[in-house]
C-alpha cells in the first residue's frame, strides 16, 4: 500500500497544498487491511476527551486504535508527523442528498430524491449512491468523511442511509443501509402540491380556504397514523410467509422504536405536531429542519427531542422575525439541553458543513459545541457513536488532519481517513484548478 | 464614551417589522476609536480610530480624538472593513425581477420599483453591507436596468440610490435566457432558444440601436442647422443600447461557459463597447486572458456549482485563480440569505487558492466598487471616502466573527445591542405570522412557481 | 362644462342663481324633510323641489311648482345620492376581445402583427398586451347589468372603469339609471386610467411592475412625439413633410399629457402610490391614485403631487394571507383610518368600492372608517360632494344645491347610521322606488307598474315615513 507520503516529505504547518503530494492515490485503493498509521506530533482534537497538544493518533484494520500523548508507535507503522498541524474526527453531516442527487437542473438522469408517490419506506438512499459523484470528491476535501443521505421525496421519502465519503464501492461506503425513515411530516396550512397550487394560479381560482387546508393537513396526519399503525400491526403477526409486504418489513424496526424516525419539520407549530405525533406512536423519533426550533424550544426540552438542525445559513421564515434566528437556533437548543446536529440539508453545499456551524458559534453556540454538532452529536442521534463522531480506540478510523480550527474558512485540510485508509483530497474543482494554471 | 452612551445616541431607532429603523437624528459625525482597522487598499492597521465628518472619512491614526459631542464608538478589539457592498442582488424589488416577456427588455428599470422597506435591507446591513448592486433578472439577452443601492433603512427610494454611480444595465447568456420561455409562454416559446440566438438578439439589437443613433444624429443635425426636422420616435430599448454604445452605461453579462464568454467578447469588440463584468463567470477562469486584456472584471460566487449544466465547470477556486492572472474578481451573492454572510464567502477564496487576506477582502468591497464605477467615493478605508464601515467582533474571516454594528455615511444603521434589547419572546414571534402563509405568496412567488415549473419541464435553470 | 373646476367657488355661485317658481316640465317636490345638502348646514325642515331633472330649490318651506308632485318626507332624510369614485357598474364583466375602435385606425406604430417569433420588430419594440388607452367606458355601458342593488345603497352615480392592461382606458362619469346608455352618461372620458401592474398569464409583456412602467413610459413618449410631430406638420410653411402617423391609442392620450384630463393610477400600497406620483411628475400629468389602501404613508408625497385619493373600501392588507392575526389585526386598523389620516393631512379623497368584495359591504366600510376616527360629515362628503370635485363634476353633482342634477336619496335617517333604510330614490330628478329586498323578477313587475300607471301616482300616496 502506499501512504501519502512519507513523514519526511510532509511540510509542517504554513500553506502547503495537499494536492501537490496526494494525487498519487487518485486511483481508488481497495479497501483492505494495511500497515497500521502513526499521526504523531499532532494537537489532537478527540471530541470526546480533552486536546492533547503533542499526541499520537494510531490506525490500524480500519479502526483507531490509540490516542493519547504517550502512545508508542509499533514498528513497520507508516509514520506521519504532524507538527504544527491539527488532527479531528472526519465531520458528520446527517442531512444530505449527497450521492443520490448530482445536477438538480438539466439532467434528471442524475437525481434520485423524489420518488412517486406518498409512502415508500422500503426504498433505502444508499443503494443508489454514486460513488463517482464529483459533488462527493469536493465534500471530502473539506473533511466532511460521513454522511446521511436520504430521498426527500412523498411523506415517507425512504430510508436515508449512513454512508462514509471514501473511494470504492457502494457497498463499501454504506455504513448502515437502513439508518432512519424520512418522513416529511405534514404542515399545517402547507402550501401543498406544486402543480396543484400552479394549476389554481393559472385558472385564476383562489387559493384553498384555510379550513380547507386545516382539513387536508388533518387528513394527511390521519393517513400518516394510519400507516404506522399498520406497520405495528403487520410485525405483530408472526408469520407473513403468503402475505409478504416489503413496505411494511420495512417499517417493522421504526415502529418497534430500534431505530430512528426523522420528521423533516420547519415550523413551529409543526414542529409541535411533529413531537405529539412522535409521542402518540411511541416512536424513536428526530426532527430535522427546524429552522423554528427557537420558537419550540420549551416542547423540544420537555420530550427531550434530538434535532438535526439546518442548514444554518439560511433565511428567518417570517419577516418578523429575528434577523438571526437560523443563525441563533443551535446556541438555544444547547443552553436548552435539547440534543442537536448541525446539518446542510443539501448534496452540494455539505462541503460547508464547518462554515455552517461556525455561523452557529458567532452567534452564540460554544465553540466545542459547534464541533460537536458536526462529529459526535449527529453519531449519537443515528445511534452510531460507538462507531463514528470522536477518536477513541475502536471507532472507525475517519480522521482528518488540518492545519486549523476546521471551522475556519481560512482552514485547509491536510490529510484525510476514511476506515483508516489515506484517502486523496483531489477533486474535480482542484483538477481544472491545475488543469487552467492555478499556483500550486 | 462608553457603549451605553451611544446607544442613548442611536436612541431614535424604533421597532419596525422587527428591525429598526433610524431617525435622522444622526449627524453623520463619529469617532470608531482603537480598532483593528481592515483598509482594503492599504493593508491592516492596529490601533486605529477613524474620525468621520459629515458621513466622509476625515481621518485616520492612531491618536485621533473626537471633537467636542461627536459620538464615540469604542472599537477597542473589533475590527473594522469597509462597507461591504453586494454586487449581485435582487433585494428590494416589487413587482418580478424579470421583465421576460420579450426576449430583450432594457427598457425596464429596477429603480422605478424599488422596495425601501424590504425587510432584506435591515437584514443585510445585519450582515455588514452597506451597497447593493440591484440587478434585473437573467431571463433575457439584454435585460432592464440597474440601481446602486446604499442601504439607508427607512429613508425614500430617492436618498438611497447612490448618486454617481453610472447607470448599468444586464446581459444574460446561456441557459437561463434561451430556457426561461421556452414552454409556458402563451403562443409559443419566446425567441431565442439557442446560444447561437442568443448571440444574433445581442447583434441584431446593438445594429439597430446604431441606425437609431444615427437617425437621432441627423435629426440633432437639421435642428442645428436651423431645420425644423420630424423628431424620431423615441425608443426605450434603443436608447437604453445607444448608451451602452456611448460608454455611458455599464454591462453586467450574466454567463456561465467559456464559449459564450468569447461570444460576447466579440460582439462587444465588433460593435465598439466595453463589458464591465461577468456576472457568475463560472467558466471564466478558462478564459482569463481574453477578460484580463478586455479589462473585464468577474463577479462570481464563492463556491456555488453543480446547479445545472451550465455550472458543473465552476470551481471554488475560480476567485484565487483569476486573481492569480490579474483579473478583478468580486464575490457576490445573488441571494437575499448569502448576502447576509458575504465576508465568509470571501475568505472561500483563501481556502480555496490561497488568495491573500487583502485581497480577499477586496473581492467584497474595492473590487466590487470599481464594478459598479463608484471605487472612487466607497470601497475601502481612506480620507475623503464615504464613511460606510462594517464592524465585527473580531476579524471578519475568523469562524466566531459576527457584525456589531454597520455604518453607512457616518450614521449607525445596524446595532447588534439595540436589535437584541429590542426582541419581543418566541410566542409574541409566533403570533406575528401565520405558518404556510400564501397559498400563492406575492408576485414574486408566482414569479418563482412559473419559473420553476419551467425549469421542471426543461431540466431548465432559475 | 369642464370649465368649472372645484376649486373655483364662482362656479357654484352661478349655479345657485337657477330659480324656478314654476316648471314647465316634470316637476317634484319633497315637504317636510330633513334635508341635508352637504354644501351647508343640515335644514331640520325643508322642501327640495325639482324641475325637469334639476334640482331648483332648497328652502325650509319654499314655493312648491304648480303641478309638481308633492312627497311628504316626513321622517324622512333626504342627502344627495352618493357617487362611488371608482367602479365597474354597468360595464360588461369581462372585456375581453379587441377593444372597440375610435375614430380611424392607422397603420401601428409598432408592429401588432409580426410574423414570426424570431421577428426583431417582436422584441425590439414588443407589443404590451391589454394596453388599450382608447377603450372608452361609453362605449361600453350596459344598462341592463343589475344596478338595483347598487342603488338600493344610495349610490346614485358612478365613476365606471374599463379594466385590463397597463393603460386601461377612458373612465366615464355616470348615473346608475338607464334605460339607455345615452341617459346614463353624465361626463365621458372624465379621466385616464392606468395601472402599473403586470398582465396576467406567463410570457405576457408586461410580465412585471418595471415592464408595466415601461409600457407606460414608452406610450407617453409615443404621445410626445406624436404631438410635436403633428406640430410641425400643421405649422410647416413648407410642403413635403411626412405626415405623423395616426394611431387612436397615441391620440387618445394627448388630453391627459396636456393636462386637460386627470390620470388615474390604480395604486394601493405606499410603493404603487409613490411610483404612479413619480410618474406623473416625469410626463407633467394631473394623477389621481385610486385605491390608496396605504395613502396615508405618503401623505407629503400627495400633498407635494396635489394628487387626491379615491379610497378603497377594502381595508385587508395585499399580503392578508400571510400574516398572523396580531399583525393583520393591526394593518387592517391602520388601512381603516386612512380616509382620517387623509382628512387631517387635508388630502383631498372620496370613498369608492374598489376592491371591496362583496360591494354589500360598501357602507358598513364606511362606518368602520367612522369609528376609525373619520367624522360622519366629512365621510358624508367623501361620498358626495369631495368625489364630485375630485372629477370635476361638483357643478353638477354631489350636494342638495339649485341648479344640480337632481340625484337625492330619501331615507330612514342619518345617511351612515346603521339601520338606516332607503326609501326612494332621485336620479336625474325621476324618482325611483327601492326594493332592497326584492328579487329582480318582482321589481321589473313594479317598476312595470307603474310606469303603465302613468307618472308616479302612487309615490305620493305611500307614506315614506320611518314610522311605516
Amino acid at each position: 500500500m502506499r501512504t501519502p507520503c512519507s513523514s519526511t516529505t510532509v511540510r509542517r504547518g504554513g500553506m502547503s497544498v495537499a494536492f501537490l503530494v496526494l494525487p498519487i492515490l487518485a486511483a481508488p485503493a481497495p479497501r483492505q487491511a494495511g500497515a497500521p498509521i502513526a499521526i504523531v506530533h499532532a494537537r489532537i482534537v478527540p471530541v470526546s476527551a480533552p486536546v492533547i497538544n503533542d499526541g499520537t493518533l494510531l490506525m490500524q484494520g480500519g479502526k483507531i486504535t490509540a490516542v493519547g500523548a504517550g502512545v508508542s508507535v509499533p514498528a513497520g507503522a507508516t509514520v506521519i508527523d504532524a507538527k504544527g498541524l491539527w488532527v479531528y474526527p472526519g465531520m458528520f453531516d446527517a442531512n444530505t442528498t449527497l450521492g443520490i442527487a448530482e445536477i438538480p437542473l438539466g439532467a434528471p438522469g442524475t437525481m434520485d430524491v423524489d420518488e412517486v408517490g406518498a409512502f415508500n419506506p422500503a426504498e433505502a438512499a444508499g443503494v443508489a449512491v454514486n460513488p463517482s459523484s464529483e459533488i462527493i470528491g469536493t465534500t471530502r476535501a473539506n473533511g466532511i468523511t460521513t454522511a446521511l443521505t436520504a430521498p426527500h421525496g412523498g411523506v415517507i421519502s425512504g430510508q436515508g442511509s449512513v454512508i462514509d465519503l471514501g473511494i470504492g464501492t457502494t457497498d463499501q461506503m454504506n455504513v448502515r443501509r437502513a439508518a432512519a425513515l424520512w418522513v416529511n411530516f405534514p404542515q399545517h396550512h402547507g402550501q401543498g402540491d406544486f402543480f396543484e397550487r400552479y394549476r389554481r394560479l393559472l385558472a385564476g381560482e383562489p387559493p384553498p380556504s384555510s379550513e380547507e387546508r386545516e382539513r387536508a393537513y388533518r387528513k394527511q396526519v390521519d393517513q400518516l397514523r394510519d400507516y404506522f399503525s399498520a406497520a405495528r400491526r403487520y410485525a405483530g403477526v408472526a408469520d407473513h410467509a403468503t402475505d409478504r409486504d416489503l413496505a411494511m418489513e420495512a417499517m417493522a424496526p421504526y415502529v418497534a422504536g430500534r431505530l430512528p424516525v426523522v420528521f423533516q419539520v420547519d415550523r413551529a407549530e409543526d414542529i409541535r405536531s411533529a413531537v405529539t405525533f412522535g409521542e402518540e406512536m411511541k416512536l424513536k423519533y428526530v426532527l430535522a429542519g427546524c429552522n423554528d426550533a427557537w420558537e419550540a424550544v420549551q416542547t423540544l426540552a420537555e420530550h427531550h427531542v434530538p434535532v438535526i438542525l439546518g442548514e444554518v445559513t439560511a433565511m428567518p421564515t417570517s419577516d418578523n422575525d429575528p434577523y438571526d434566528a437560523p443563525y441563533s437556533n443551535a446556541a438555544k437548543l444547547a443552553a436548552a439541553g435539547v440534543p442537536f446536529a448541525i446539518a446542510t440539508a443539501s448534496a452540494v453545499d455539505s462541503r460547508n458543513l464547518p462554515y455552517n456551524a461556525a455561523l452557529a458559534e458567532a452567534y452564540g453556540l460554544p465553540a466545542d459545541e459547534a464541533l460537536k454538532a458536526i462529529t459526535l452529536y449527529p453519531a449519537q442521534i443515528l445511534g452510531l457513536q460507538d462507531e463514528l463522531g470522536s477518536l477513541a480506540p475502536g471507532k472507525r478510523a475517519n480522521v482528518i488532519v488540518t492545519n486549523g480550527d476546521p471551522l475556519d474558512v481560512r482552514t485547509t485540510v491536510r490529510y484525510l481517513f476514511i476506515d483508516g485508509r489515506p484517502t486523496p483530497l483531489d477533486n474535480k474543482g482542484l483538477r481544472l484548478y491545475r488543469e487552467y494554471g492555478g499556483k500550486p | 464614551m462608553n457603549r451605553q452612551t451611544f446607544c442613548l445616541l442611536v436612541a431614535g431607532v424604533v421597532a419596525s417589522g422587527g428591525a429598526f429603523r433610524l431617525s435622522a437624528q444622526q449627524t453623520g459625525n463619529m469617532l470608531i476609536r482603537d480598532a483593528t482597522v481592515l483598509t482594503a487598499s492599504h493593508g491592516t492597521l492596529a490601533h486605529t480610530s477613524i474620525l468621520v465628518k459629515d458621513g466622509k472619512i476625515a481621518a485616520i491614526g492612531g491618536g485621533l480624538t473626537a471633537p467636542a459631542g461627536v459620538p464615540v464608538i469604542d472599537a477597542t478589539g473589533k475590527f473594522v472593513m469597509p462597507g461591504i457592498i453586494d454586487e449581485h442582488s435582487h433585494s428590494a424589488i416589487d413587482g418580478g425581477i424579470n421583465e421576460g416577456a420579450p426576449a430583450i427588455s432594457p427598457m425596464a428599470h429596477i429603480k422605478d420599483v424599488l422596495n425601501p422597506h424590504d425587510v432584506n435591507i435591515y437584514r443585510q446591513l445585519a450582515g455588514g453591507v452597506t451597497i447593493i448592486h440591484v440587478l434585473h433578472g437573467s431571463a433575457n439577452a439584454i435585460g432592464g436596468q440597474d440601481a446602486v443601492v446604499k442601504l439607508k433603512w427607512g429613508a425614500p427610494v430617492e436618498e438611497m440610490l447612490y448618486p454617481g454611480a453610472p447607470q448599468g444595465v444586464k446581459f444574460a447568456l446561456g441557459e437561463n435566457p434561451k430556457q426561461s420561455h421556452r414552454f409556458l409562454s402563451e403562443g409559443g416559446a419566446r425567441y431565442p432558444a439557442v446560444r447561437e440566438g442568443v448571440e444574433n438578439v445581442l447583434r441584431t439589437s446593438f445594429n439597430a440601436a446604431r441606425l437609431y443613433e444615427k437617425q437621432w444624429d441627423a435629426y440633432h443635425a437639421a435642428l442645428a442647422r436651423g431645420e425644423h426636422p420630424m423628431p424620431p420616435q423615441r425608443n426605450l430599448n434603443l436608447d437604453t443600447l445607444v448608451g451602452v454604445l456611448q460608454g455611458k452605461i455599464l454591462v453586467h453579462a450574466h454567463s456561465y461557459v467559456s464559449d459564450e464568454i468569447l461570444m460576447l467578447l466579440h460582439v462587444a469588440d465588433d460593435y465598439g463597447f466595453k463589458i464591465r463584468t461577468l456576472e457568475h463567470g463560472l467558466e471564466a477562469y478558462k478564459v482569463a486572458d481574453a477578460l484580463k486584456a478586455h479589462d473585464v472584471a468577474v463577479s462570481t460566487f464563492a463556491d456555488n456549482w453543480q446547479y445545472k449544466l451550465e455550472a458543473t465547470d465552476g470551481i471554488a477556486y475560480n476567485a484565487a485563480l483569476l486573481t492569480q492572472k490579474g483579473v478583478r474578481v468580486i464575490i457576490n451573492s445573488d441571494s437575499d440569505e448569502r448576502a447576509r454572510r458575504l465576508y465568509q464567502e470571501a475568505a472561500k477564496a483563501i481556502h480555496y487558492g490561497g488568495a491573500t487576506e487583502e485581497q480577499a477582502l477586496r473581492m467584497i468591497t474595492l473590487n466590487a466598487a470599481w464594478a459598479l464605477g463608484i471605487d472612487k467615493t466607497v470601497g475601502s478605508i481612506d480620507v475623503g471616502k464615504d464613511a460606510d464601515f462594517a464592524i465585527f467582533n473580531g476579524h471578519p474571516f475568523a469562524p466566531a466573527a459576527l457584525v456589531t454594528e454597520t455604518i453607512v455615511d457616518g450614521k449607525v444603521y445596524f446595532d447588534r445591542a439595540q436589535d437584541l434589547a429590542q426582541r419581543k419572546t418566541p410566542a409574541e414571534y409566533e403570533k406575528l405570522f401565520k405558518p404556510g402563509s400564501g397559498f400563492f405568496g406575492g408576485d414574486e412567488e408566482r414569479d418563482a412557481l412559473q419559473q420553476r415549473l419551467a425549469a421542471a419541464q426543461t431540466g431548465g435553470n432559475q | 362644462m369642464r370649465m368649472c373646476h372645484w376649486l373655483v367657488p364662482a362656479c357654484l355661485l352661478l349655479a345657485g342663481v337657477v330659480q324656478a317658481a314654476t316648471c314647465p316640465g316634470e316637476s317634484y317636490a319633497i315637504r317636510n324633510a330633513r334635508v341635508l345638502p352637504v354644501s351647508g348646514p343640515a335644514l331640520p325642515r325643508a322642501t327640495v323641489v325639482l324641475c325637469q331633472g334639476i334640482i331648483t330649490a332648497v328652502s325650509p318651506d319654499g314655493p312648491v311648482p304648480d303641478g309638481a308632485e308633492v312627497i311628504d318626507g316626513a321622517g324622512l332624510t333626504v342627502f344627495p345620492g352618493f357617487l362611488d369614485a371608482y367602479s365597474q357598474y354597468g360595464l360588461p364583466p369581462a372585456q375581453a376581445g379587441p377593444p372597440p375602435a375610435r375614430g380611424v385606425s392607422g397603420p401601428p406604430l409598432r408592429p401588432l402583427d409580426a410574423v414570426a417569433p424570431n421577428d426583431p420588430a417582436l422584441y425590439l419594440t414588443p407589443h404590451p398586451v391589454g394596453n388599450t388607452p382608447q377603450r372608452r367606458a361609453v362605449d361600453l355601458l350596459n344598462p341592463q347589468s343589475d344596478l338595483e342593488n347598487v342603488r338600493a345603497k344610495g349610490i346614485t352615480s358612478a365613476l365606471v372603469a374599463p379594466v385590463g392592461g397597463v393603460l386601461q382606458g377612458e373612465a366615464a362619469l355616470v348615473n346608475l339609471r338607464g334605460p339607455y346608455p345615452s341617459s346614463m352618461v353624465i361626463q365621458p372620458d372624465v379621466a385616464l386610467v392606468a395601472e402599473l401592474r403586470p398582465q396576467r398569464g406567463f410570457g405576457r409583456y408586461p410580465s412585471s411592475v418595471m415592464g408595466a412602467v415601461a409600457v407606460f413610459r414608452q406610450d407617453f413618449l409615443d404621445a410626445q412625439q406624436y404631438e410635436q410631430a403633428e406640430s410641425i406638420y400643421q405649422q410647416a410653411s413648407e410642403r413635403g413633410l411626412p405626415r405623423p402617423a395616426y394611431r387612436s391609442s397615441v391620440v387618445s392620450l394627448l388630453p391627459a399629457l396636456d393636462g386637460k384630463q386627470p390620470v388615474i393610477f390604480l395604486a394601493g400600497d405606499d410603493n404603487a402610490i409613490l411610483r404612479s406620483l413619480r410618474l406623473a411628475a416625469e410626463f407633467k400629468l394631473r394623477p389621481i391614485i385610486a385605491g390608496g389602501t396605504q395613502a396615508w404613508k405618503v401623505t407629503p408625497a400627495l400633498h407635494a403631487a396635489g394628487a387626491p385619493v379615491l379610497v378603497s373600501l377594502q381595508f385587508d392588507p395585499a399580503n392578508k394571507d400571510e400574516l398572523g392575526t396580531e399583525e393583520l389585526k393591526k394593518e387592517q386598523d391602520e388601512n381603516a383610518a386612512n380616509a382620517a389620516r387623509l382628512a387631517q393631512a387635508g388630502i383631498p379623497f372620496a370613498f369608492t368600492s374598489e376592491g371591496l368584495k362583496p360591494k354589500d359591504h360598501f357602507l358598513s366600510r364606511v362606518r368602520i372608517a367612522i369609528a376609525h376616527g373619520l367624522s360622519a360629515e366629512d365621510a358624508l362628503k367623501a361620498l358626495t360632494l369631495w368625489p364630485a370635485q375630485i372629477l370635476a363634476v361638483d357643478h353638477q353633482l354631489g350636494s342638495i344645491e339649485p341648479g344640480k342634477i337632481g340625484d337625492l336619496v330619501l331615507a330612514t335617517g342619518d345617511p351612515l347610521a346603521e339601520g338606516t333604510q332607503v326609501r326612494m330614490l332621485f336620479i336625474d330628478g325621476q324618482p325611483l322606488p327601492v326594493h332592497p329586498e326584492s328579487p329582480k323578477k318582482d321589481m321589473k313587475n313594479k317598476q312595470k307598474k307603474t310606469d303603465e300607471a302613468g307618472p308616479p301616482a302612487g309615490v305620493n300616496a305611500v307614506t315614506l315615513g320611518a314610522t311605516q
